[in-house]
């Protein structure tokens, strides 16, 4: 790996979180590393690291952390910030992070998948109803036994409008531009050249057993 | 083990400020409803045993929190959403209960964002004058059913009909309830209510090793890191809580709930045995008070519930 | 009506310092601490960075010469609760054994120290509920036992309670670093098979030596120091597994210690801050002593009129400098009697 030049880096992303108003001032990160310390994505896959995507976002070296499989690893239980002296709301930088990746093309295999949800969410007013009508009978049949209705049902009235957010909240066409941009692939892990130990006993837990 | 009781760290004052309500608007979760519809029902038994009555509405959509998050929609649709849904109670002058650390998280969070940001705000608000409603005004209170239960432990206590005597329970509490610092009733890193709760309906809690490990189910990760990252990391969790002798797990959250109870199969399947019945926090509740087991929905757990249950039930 | 008696409140090493100083030059000088022996926090400690002096017997000294001068009055056992401005002059109110007193006193240093940060609010590390888990401030009351415990492998987490601004506590203790780092050094000389580590952010050493002195505890005592602040301390198999970034190497470390000492702050306390307010001075931001800027004051220990402060009540410091504060501050009482009574006159 080449030495780095920092004259490549810019401050145009850091701008960008705190103008967008969700991650504000990680500037203060300390880089003390407790948030990867607690990081359940960390501990099973190293190369998987919070802090350092910071330091990456801080000095503007974010090239490399836009294009990578990194950034979609992490699982979003806020660990991190639970415990983050410096009062970090990691998972909302994530979240930008993610949707600045998806801007450039990126990551668009790991975004696919919900893209089915949201279709059906917008028709139902309601996430993860399934598709299959044997396991809509035993939903069915469970719920009228506890006394609920059958389905959760949405009234017409709330769909209509949730479908309008959609339109007016400019969802329709987010939805569309995504589906229209073309996949960049990638494959960069976030360090190059990091030597991991394959390891997939369950280890701390069998000690424990 | 006994060591956690030697010290709490809840926030009596924050306790002391909980309302007992008398009547809350019952925020609906879409999980619940479709994977565990007993949880619901469980929320509606302990709520009138309490003297809660739950509203719900028809018109209310789904968070839209999950869908933000897994990056499937613009933040956008997920803020107007919440200025819409929050704009329900709001009209009917009730305060906010949810059952789901997520719908809880992203309501809080979300509401924080439309409160704090003008811009967003300007979001929420645009979308509620389209659609011909109030606007938002961000004075709503969202409380978890899990604070609201234990704001009323001692009457809990008295109300118990079935005394869970020598029942190992562990916690799951979940992250998106306790990651709101500045309003939870309990430490981050080291909780200690729910096991409170447990005590008071007469079980024994367990601590295990990886007690405030995530469930790895939000944003989706269960659907595109699973083999890598979510398998591995539930597979930790459940056989450390296996091996503290834990035999019962109580969550606050039905995705949690998916996760921890459904991946126990393909744990087992894969060879390293695991069975913990998952079940709510207010599900456990409403049995220790003695609600009818078939109420409970237990049936829609994977790893079953009642070979536990069972000797309590005369 | 003129008192020259002058009043210190708080009878730690800055406190006894300024005590010593004012009455070499003559002047009548009481002494009162809430304790019921004189020398704060340091009589409990063992050995001092950085030359390893005892703490006890730096307190038998200075309370030696206490004793043999007759112009220092010493009130243990007794709490200062009331100081005010009254006409050119100060009024103290005490307890003295049970009975409320009241004295005037022409000059008044506060001395009055620090409190301990309480290692409970870190629920993350178990203070108070994990068998095994001690602050630093328990170190040094309990060394001796703890130094016969055997231990296989230790872990000293820095800035407990410091540089966390969730916790509100954004400023760094200063004197933690030196503490923990004599601490190691004195777990490896008891315990030479001992694995010690020291998980640490920075190494703040900024006193004379204390740089050699903590190289020397890496290089002589081989005590391991890892950057990174531990996430959690999680009670395992009888012993404590520690969770941590190793952030030099990027890398999530986990590990089993049989003790776990946390490094806490020094916080300030309440009667520093309700004395201060009473005699018209004002508190920063983390609620210590905020000083009159440098420029405006004829004394660095300066507070209001006839008040002069010294030592941990204004901000962390170790006990060199505590004692410096307090030479420093019974300078500026004895210059302060001087200009006054000129002025009196
Ligand atoms: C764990 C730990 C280890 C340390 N180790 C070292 C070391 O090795 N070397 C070193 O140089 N420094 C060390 N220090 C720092 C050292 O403790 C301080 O520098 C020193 O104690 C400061 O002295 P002080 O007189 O200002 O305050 P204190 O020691 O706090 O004394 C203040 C006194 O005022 C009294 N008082 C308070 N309020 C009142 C009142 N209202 N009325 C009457 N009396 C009152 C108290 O009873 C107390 O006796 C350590 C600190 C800690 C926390
Ligand atoms: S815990 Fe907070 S301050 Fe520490 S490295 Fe992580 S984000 Fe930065
Ligand atoms: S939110 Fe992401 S980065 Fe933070 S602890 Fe959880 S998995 Fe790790
Ligand atoms: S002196 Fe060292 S241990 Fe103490 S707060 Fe500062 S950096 Fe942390």
């Amino acid at each position: 790996m080449k030495r780095e030049q920092a004259s490549n880096w810019s401050l145009e992303f850091e701008n960008a979180i705190a103008t967008s108003g969700l991650a504000d001032d990680i500037s203060r990160c300390i880089s003390c590393g407790k948030c990867t310390g607690v990081c359940p994505v960390a501990a099973i896959s190293p190369s998987y690291n919070p802090r350092q995507i910071i330091r990456e976002v801080l000095l503007g070296n974010y090239e490399r952390i836009v294009k990578s499989e990194e950034i979609w690893r992490c699982f979003w239980c806020a660990n991190c910030a639970a415990t983050c002296p410096s009062e970090i709301k990691y998972p909302l930088l994530m979240l930008y992070i993610r949707y600045f990746s998806m801007s450039h093309g990126a990551g668009k295999k790991h975004v696919d998948p919900f893209i089915r949800f949201v279709t059906k969410a917008r028709k139902e007013a309601v996430t993860f109803q399934p598709g299959k009508p044997a396991r809509l009978d035993e939903i069915r049949a469970l719920r009228s036994s506890l006394g609920l209705a059958p389905l959760r049902i949405v009234s017409d009235k709330g769909i209509k409008e949730y479908q309008k957010l959609f339109e007016i909240t400019g969802t329709d066409e987010w939805l569309k531009n995504y589906q229209e941009t073309p996949e960049v692939p990638i494959d960069l892990s976030y360090l190059e050249g990091r030597i991991l130990v394959q390891d997939d006993s369950i280890s701390g837990s069998e000690r424990e057993a | 083990m006994e060591e956690y009781q030697r010290l709490s760290l809840i926030d009596p004052q924050r306790v002391a400020k909980l309302p007992t309500p008398e009547k809350l608007f019952l925020f609906l979760s879409c999980t619940g409803s479709i994977e565990y519809p007993g949880t619901e029902r469980a929320v509606r038994i302990v709520g009138e045993k309490l003297g809660i009555e739950f509203i719900e509405s028809v018109d209310q959509t789904c968070c839209t929190g999950y869908m933000l998050t897994c990056n499937a929609v613009n933040p956008q649709l997920a803020l107007a959403s919440t200025s819409r849904n929050l704009s329900i109670p709001q009209e009917m002058g009730l305060d906010v209960g949810v059952f789901c650390n997520g719908c809880y998280g992203y309501l809080r969070e979300l509401a924080h964002l439309l409160h704090s940001n003008p811009a967003f705000k300007e979001v929420g608000d645009k979308a509620n004058e389209a659609l011909g409603r109030v606007k938002y005004h961000g004075h709503t209170k969202i409380y978890h059913v899990q604070e609201l239960w234990y704001r009323q432990l001692e009457k809990l206590t008295s109300l118990v009909k079935r005394p869970l005597t020598g029942l190992k329970i562990a916690a799951h509490y979940g992250c998106h309830y306790l990651a709101n610092k500045d309003v939870a009733i309990d430490d981050a890193q080291y909780p200690t209510f729910h096991e409170e709760i447990y005590k008071a309906l007469g079980a024994t809690s367990v601590v295990y090793k990886e007690r405030r490990a995530c469930c790895g189910y939000s944003v989706g990760r269960g659907f595109t890191h699973r083999e890598e990252t979510v398998l591995p990391h539930i597979t930790n969790k459940m056989l450390s809580a296996a091996a503290a002798g834990v035999q019962l797990m109580t969550t606050t959250c039905p995705g949690c709930n998916t996760a921890l109870d459904r991946e126990q199969k393909t744990i087992t399947s894969r060879g390293k045995h695991v069975s913990i019945p998952v079940i709510d926090l207010s599900q456990l509740i409403a049995f220790a008070l003695g609600a009818p087991v078939e109420q409970l929905g237990f049936k829609a757990n994977t790893t079953p519930v009642l070979p536990v249950l069972e000797r309590f039930v005369i | 009506m003129l008192n020259e008696g002058v009043l210190v409140v708080g009878g730690g090493v800055a406190g006894m310092q300024a005590a010593i100083d004012i009455a070499a030059s003559g002047k009548e000088v009481v002494l009162i601490d809430k304790d019921k022996n004189l020398g704060g926090h340091v009589k409990e400690y063992g050995a001092l960075f950085p030359d390893l002096t005892e703490g006890a017997s730096l307190v038998e000294q200075k309370v030696r010469i206490i004793k043999n001068n007759p112009k220092i009055k010493v009130l243990v056992g007794t709490e200062v609760n009331k100081l005010q401005q009254v006409e050119g002059a100060l009024k103290a109110s005490f307890i003295n054994t049970g009975n409320p007193q009241e004295q005037i006193f022409s000059a008044a240093v506060i001395s009055t120290g620090f409190d301990n940060f309480d290692g409970k609010k870190y629920g993350e590390y178990g203070y108070g509920r994990f068998p095994g888990v001690i602050t630093g401030i328990d170190f040094e009351h309990q060394e001796e036992a703890i130094l016969k415990r055997p231990v296989k492998t230790a872990v000293f987490i820095k800035c407990v309670g410091s540089r966390d601004r969730s916790k509100g506590m954004p400023y760094c203790s200063k004197i933690c670093c030196m503490y923990t780092a004599k601490q190691a050094l004195e777990l490896k000389k008891a315990q030479p098979n001992a694995q010690v580590y020291v998980f640490y952010m920075d190494i703040r050493s900024n006193f004379k030596n204390g740089e050699e002195f903590v190289r020397g505890v890496m290089e002589n005592q081989h005590v391991k120091y890892i950057r990174g602040r531990v996430g959690k301390v999680i009670p395992t198999n009888g012993r404590l597994l520690i969770r941590a970034e190793d952030t030099l190497m990027g890398v999530p470390i986990e590990l089993e210690a049989d003790l776990v000492v946390l490094a806490t702050a020094m916080v300030p306390s309440q009667a520093t801050q309700s004395l201060v307010t009473q005699v018209g001075g004002k508190l920063d931001n983390n609620g210590f002593i905020l000083p009159i800027p440098m420029a405006e004051s004829e004394n660095p220990m300066s507070l209001t009129k006839g008040v002069f402060y010294a030592g941990a009540c204004g901000f962390p410091c170790d006990v060199k400098d505590a004692m410096n504060q307090g030479s420093a501050a019974a300078a500026g009482v004895l210059s302060y009697l001087q200009s006054n009574r000129g002025a009196a006159k």
